[in-house]
């Protein structure tokens, strides 16, 4: 089972974006219904993101399986 | 090391190194990474080999993502574009980058409208190499921009792999016991619904249900790993581990065959292979 941080939508833009220690990295955290947006807990040992650790570290957390987890949002199919 | 030394060291061939496989090295240098000597020379066989094949002047580009470091992974091989790893997935040196099927993925930066050299609106050809069988309605690699506009790769859901080379809907049936394990591939060779192709390991599938519509243009946003761009926002997530994917314009059944065994060697090599 997964564990997911959980961001609001201003909190989302906040650390939206490209890494700015590497430059093939990126932060683009993903939409939930509900408006609440995700990332997966990996993104606070990944060196590229150590800007946001501190903030993110601070955010809520939620693993896949509680029934409170947030449903994947409708999105167009191919 | 002099390059007349590195090419002794190839089992005594005379052969120079590819130039193009320089210029990837030379561009993953500049990006911070490193290539190592034997993979140098696992990668020269690979093009060597695609370029025998006349493989190579169909494809538009690879990435071998069993690759030593991340930024060697993340250097696409024939266009040299630096892909980006979005959201931390899990890179394991000379296997894979493991995606946790919810948020993370790449995004190649490869946008077919515009990038393609040799890929066309009705002659396509995707492929991934998926290395952990999961079942489900899930991207190995993915982009749609509607209307038919889709290139992707579901390689198992249940019993089938769905492919989408720039035409959706079609369902083909995968042999028992059902995985989606090994190399994925599809294309499209013409303008209709019945101009579909799929296979698995270099062979070919039966379909079971024809595709429903094709893509009048090829797809304007980029191409995805681990999941779709679907309209600019990413969607079905795969939960997966993918050590090569590429794309270009179709090819035929020998040719099909032919990259399965260039890329199967590839994997051989860095000990990768499933």
């Amino acid at each position: 089972m997964e564990t997911f941080i959980v961001l609001t939508a201003g909190q989302a833009d906040h650390v939206r974006g490209p890494s700015i220690s590497t430059q093939a990295a990126a932060l683009n955290p993903i939409e939930r219904q509900g408006g609440t947006f995700v990332l997966g807990i990996d993104v606070l040992t990944d060196p590229a993101h150590l800007v946001h650790r501190e903030v993110l570290s601070g955010f809520p957390r939620l693993d896949s399986g509680d029934h409170a987890f947030p449903a994947a949002s409708m999105q167009a199919d191919a | 090391m002099p390059i007349t030394v590195l090419n002794r060291a190839r089992g005594g061939g005379s052969r120079a190194f590819d130039a193009d496989v320089l210029s990837w090295r030379d561009a993953i240098v500049a990006n911070g990474g490193s290539v190592s000597l034997a993979r140098l020379i696992v990668v020269d066989q690979f093009v060597f080999s695609e370029k025998a094949a006349g493989n190579w002047a169909l494809t538009d580009d690879y990435f071998g993502l069993w690759a030593e470091n991340p930024v060697q992974a993340l250097t696409s091989l024939k266009q040299r574009r630096l892909a980006v790893a979005v959201n931390s997935p899990a890179f394991t040196p000379d296997r894979n980058y493991t995606f946790n099927g919810a948020t993370s993925y790449i995004d190649t930066g490869f946008v077919a409208n515009s990038h393609a050299g040799v890929m066309g609106v009705s002659n396509v050809h995707i492929e991934a190499y998926e290395r952990t069988n999961v079942s489900g309605v899930t991207t190995a690699i993915g982009v749609n921009s509607g209307s038919g506009r889709a290139l992707s790769l579901y390689p198992r859901n249940g019993n089938a792999l769905l492919p989408a080379p720039n035409m959706v809907g079609a369902y083909y049936s995968l042999n028992t016991p059902y995985s989606s394990v090994g190399l994925s591939q599809a294309g499209r060779t013409g303008a209709t619904t019945g101009d579909i192709y799929c296979a698995r390991n270099g062979v070919d599938l039966v379909q079971s249900l024809a595709p429903t519509n094709v893509g009048a243009a090829l797809p304007f946003h980029s191409l995805f790993i681990g999941a779709s761009n679907n309209n600019g926002t990413p969607a079905q997530f795969r939960a997966a581990s993918r050590g090569f994917v590429a794309c270009g314009a179709a090819l035929d059944g020998t040719q099909r065959l032919t990259r399965f065994n260039n890329v199967q060697a590839w994997a051989t090599s860095v000990g990768a292979q499933v």
